[in-house]
This record gives structure tokens, sequence and C-alpha cells, in this order.
């Protein structure tokens, strides 16, 4: 495998990523070795143990007056012991210890204390003489044999070369596990950056998009179907961004748009007025004219600002439990006279109050908003209908005209900014009033629909989450508007 | 008006104090109402006490 790594991916952050990477493979290797050692710690000591039985089998053949222990016993100081250390026969609490010509290397008093029965490869014999440095010599492989008359017969072979292997397998094995932490160390940072390789390209498939314009989308085909899904989505988000710039920039346009107009009227009015330098009457109509202007585009600027506020969630609801009938009741109270001129009746077909937690001002404006295009858009010996009950967890109130009614091309174009129907432009008003609603709807996480017959008239449906109820407060509204009513 | 003879009062502050609501609503809610009260106090007389004043409001004053 060819391993090309950069700075970059040296780096800390990717060290972290590729550590858990590393310690797995580098513990897998750690149990792998010790496997490896103990099945051949085992194969060694089988080898030994055999070797010792082989030694004693061919020292007892070799040396046929043995067989005469169990009869007379006869001394074979001269034989040699076919490469043991020593053979120890025991019979009922009395021993014979023959010791090889290794004697160095076993020392008899240890032998002599040796346990009858113990078996082993690689024992250690305890020599309380001898120093520390010597110990390692004392390494035997003892195996048992008995008879039944009850001797028993222990023999012993130096195992010390097979031990001494077996350490310098251990030694050479611990090495290598330190050298692969030098291989494997790269090996998983490569490891790493493979796995990261989408994420990269896909981050400079986005710098260059970046860069690039303001009409680029990324590939969305031939990346493996992860990265397919991922660059879908993000040209979902780029596309919508874009339409949402696209729409500010519009509504920009018509702002601008919708006031210069005003601007202009003020201009002129303003230049009308200097011009008639001797007539008082005249600078002061000019004067009106400019105030009522003005008012009318703050007023205008208000809203528009109150309805941005609304759709990006920043505006401030002051919420409270409230009566919806007690504020529907203010409101149809308040255009009493005004649907009177237009010879509209306003018909309040609720009784029972209804709850819900809401911005009481900013609701009963939505009221005002809704009813007031009702009339205004209404006909002549018309009537207007609102209604208010509860459905589900939700206040509905509905607000029905046998009015002009919305066309079906216009329908969906209603709650935008500063869009007026064709037959609405003739009557006063700024184009805001139902995007307004909309707007504080949707804030106080509501919903707002119509459905409309084109000169059959409008209905239009508020459905609001209702409140707990209880908290009242409504009763001191209308208390305050019946007193000062008086007052005018 | 009363309280405030000599005075002239917004349209939005004659809603506020009569109606409590702070809003501008886009409409000819006061006027309507002046006219009304115009024809309850003034039609018979002579002398106008409810007087327009353009681009401001209306005020209460004996001519």
């Amino acid at each position: 495998m060819f391993l090309k790594l950069s700075r970059e991916d040296f780096s800390w952050s990717r060290s972290k990523k590729a550590l858990s990477v590393f310690l797995l493979l580098w513990f897998g290797g750690l149990l792998l070795a010790l496997l490896y050692l103990f099945s051949v710690r085992a194969h060694l000591q089988s080898i030994e143990r055999d070797q010792t039985e082989k030694m004693l089998d061919t020292y007892l053949a070799s040396n046929q007056s043995f067989h005469r222990l169990m009869g007379p016993f006869q001394m074979q100081t001269d034989s040699l012991l076919h490469g043991l250390a020593f053979i120890r026969i025991i019979q009922d609490g009395d021993q014979m210890v023959m010791v090889g010509d290794q004697a160095g290397v076993v020392s008899l008093k240890a032998l002599i204390n040796l346990p009858a029965e113990s078996a082993g490869v690689w024992l250690h014999l305890e020599n309380p003489e001898k120093s520390e440095e010597q110990e390692e010599k004392n390494l035997l492989t003892v195996v048992v044999r008995k008879y039944d008359n009850g001797v028993l017969i222990q023999a012993g072979k130096n195992g010390r070369e097979g031990y001494l292997l077996f350490q310098q397998l251990i030694r050479s094995t611990i090495f290598i596990l330190i050298c692969s932490v030098f291989i494997l160390w790269p090996l998983s940072l490569y490891f790493v950056k493979h796995t990261l390789s989408p994420l990269i390209s896909t981050r400079e498939k986005i710098a260059d998009l970046i860069q690039r314009s303001k009409t680029g989308f990324l590939p969305e085909h031939g990346n493996g179907p992860e990265l397919d899904s991922l660059y879908g989505q993000i040209n979902q988000l780029i596309r919508q961004n874009r339409q949402l710039v696209m729409e500010m920039q519009q509504s920009l346009d018509n702002v601008a748009h919708d006031l210069r107009t005003p601007m202009t009227r003020l201009r002129s009015v303003a230049e009308y007025g200097l011009q008639a330098e001797d007539e008082p009457e005249k600078l002061r109509d000019a004067l009106s004219d400019c105030l009522e202007e003005s008012d009318r585009m703050l007023a205008m600027l208000n809203i528009m600002m109150s309805v941005a506020e609304a759709e990006s969630g920043t505006m401030r609801l002051e919420l409270q439990d409230c009566d919806i009938t007690s504020t529907l009741k203010q409101v149809a109270i308040l255009y009493e006279y005004v649907a009177e001129e237009q010879k509209i009746t306003v018909q309040l077909e609720v009784d029972k109050p209804l709850y819900a937690r809401v911005d009481i001002t900013r609701i009963a404006q939505v009221w005002a908003n809704l009813l007031d295009n009702a009339i205004k858009y209404g006909k002549e010996g018309g009537w207007v209908k609102i209604g208010a009950q509860i459905s589900g967890r939700e206040v509905v109130v509905t607000f029905t005209d046998n009015g002009m009614g919305i066309s079906e091309n216009e329908k969906d174009r209603i709650w935008e900014r500063l869009y007026r129907g064709d037959r609405s432009r003739s009557r006063k008003g700024l184009g805001l009033g139902l995007s307004y609603v909309h707007a504080v709807v949707a804030a106080h996480k509501g919903t707002v629909s119509v459905t409309s017959q084109l000169h059959q008239g409008s209905r239009f449906e508020v459905r609001l989450l209702s409140g707990s109820g209880g908290s009242g407060g409504s009763g001191q509204h209308t208390g305050k508007i019946a007193n000062e009513r008086g007052v005018i | 008006m009363m309280h405030n003879p000599g005075r002239v009062l917004s349209k939005t502050s004659i809603l506020e104090r009569v109606y409590d609501y702070a809003f501008d609503p886009q409409t000819n809610v006061v006027d309507v109402l002046v006219c009304r009260l115009r024809n309850k106090i003034d039609k018979d007389f002579q002398d106008k006490m409810i007087h327009t004043v353009r681009g401001m409001g209306y005020v209460l004053k004996a001519q």
C-alpha cells in the first residue's frame, strides 16, 4: 500500500481520531502475540516432557539390571544417565538419588527435599544456599513413574535450553510489538484520512461553489449514494436560500416603489407651499398635506416592521389568557358606525366566553383588520358574520361576508406584503392588512385560512391554541369602554 | 374632547381614549364617529363646535 500523508494528516484532531483505530489494531496484535506465546510455550513444554520420558525409557532399557531393583538391588554408578540430570528412586521413605555429569547444575540438597510426586516442566529447585544469579540454571524438567510395588522413579532433565529459547521468543515478541507502533500509527492515520476523504472532497467542492457564482450547484450524481443524497439536500438548501434572497430583493423593490409615490407627493406639496409665500391659507394647506402624507408613510412603515418582526420570530408578544369573545365584541363595537355607513350589518354570533393565550392588542388588531376588510369590500346592504367556537384544542374564529370575494388566482397572493387585488386598488389601504394578520397569527402558532367564491363572499378562519381560561380582565375592558364612550 | 376644550386631538389619541386601542386601524372609524357626533351636536346650530384640523385631528371650541 502506498502511504502518502500530508502535514494535515498529522494534525492533532486527526491524531485524536486515529488513536482509537491505532489502539484497536495494536491491542489486536497484542492479543494475537499473547495467544501465540502461550501456544508456543505449551508446545515447548510438551516436547521437553516427551524428551525426558524418552531418555528415561532409554536408560531403563539399556540397563537391564535395573529391573532387578524389584529384587536385589545393584548399583550402577558407572553407567551414564543418558543425558538425564538425575534419577531418584523412592521406596517407603527410602530414596536413592543418582546425579548425572551435570552435577554443578543440580544441587543434591534441593533434590532430596523435592516433593516425591512433583513433576513438571521448567521446575525451579529451591536452593537457599545459591545466589539468585545461579537460580536460573536450576531449571529441570521432571517426570514421575509409579510402580505397583510402591517404587517411585523420578527423573529430571536440564530444561534450561528450552527455557532460554522461550525467553528469547518473549523478548523478540515484545520488540516486534514496540516496532509495530511505528507501522500501525501511520497506518491508522491513513485509515482516518481515507474515512474522511468524502468530507474533504465535499469541503473542496463547497469552497469551489462559494468562489464560483450565485448559480452553481453541487454535483448530485456519481459520488456514492450517501454523498449524493447529502449533496441533494445541500442543493435544496441553496435553492431555498436563493429563493429567499430573491423574495427579499423583490419585496425591497416593492417597498421602495411604494414609498417613492408618497415621497414624491410630499415633495411636490412642499414645493407648492414654498411658492405660495404670501398666502397663509395655502401654506397651512400644504403643511397639512405634508402631515397627512408623512402619517401615512409612517403607518405603512410601522406595519411593515411589525410584519417583518412577526415573520422573523422576533416579535415580543405579551401573552396572557384572555377572552376572545370580549375582544371580538370590542372590535364589533368599534366598527359599528363604519358598517352602518356602508349599510352593512355586523352580526356577532358568539355567546359564551372563549379563552386563548394571546397578546390582546395584536389579536384585537387582527380582528380589526379582518372586519375592516369585510366591511370595506362588502356590498351595500350586505352582512358580516363573526363566529367563534372551540374545536378540539383550538379556538376557531370566523369572519364571513357576502361581499365581492376573492378570485382563484388572487387567493394565494393576498397574504403577500403590499399586494393589492386589482379590484381593491380603488379603496383606501396599504395592502399590508392581511400580511399583518398572517404574520401575527403565525407568531401565535395559529393558522389563518380563507375560502372564497368570487362575487359571493369570503370566509376567513383563524385558529388559535385555546388557553386554560379563568383569568379575566376582559370585563374590566368592557366597563372602561362603557364609561368613556360617554366622554366624546 | 370635553375634557380638553381648545386642544387638538389626533385620531389615534381619540381612538385610544375611547376604545382602549393603541393602534391605527387605517380606516375612517374616527371620521365616521366624529361625523355622527357633529350630527348630534352641531347640526341645528349656526356656530359649529367641532372643528377639523387638517392633518392633525379634531378640536372642540366655541367659535
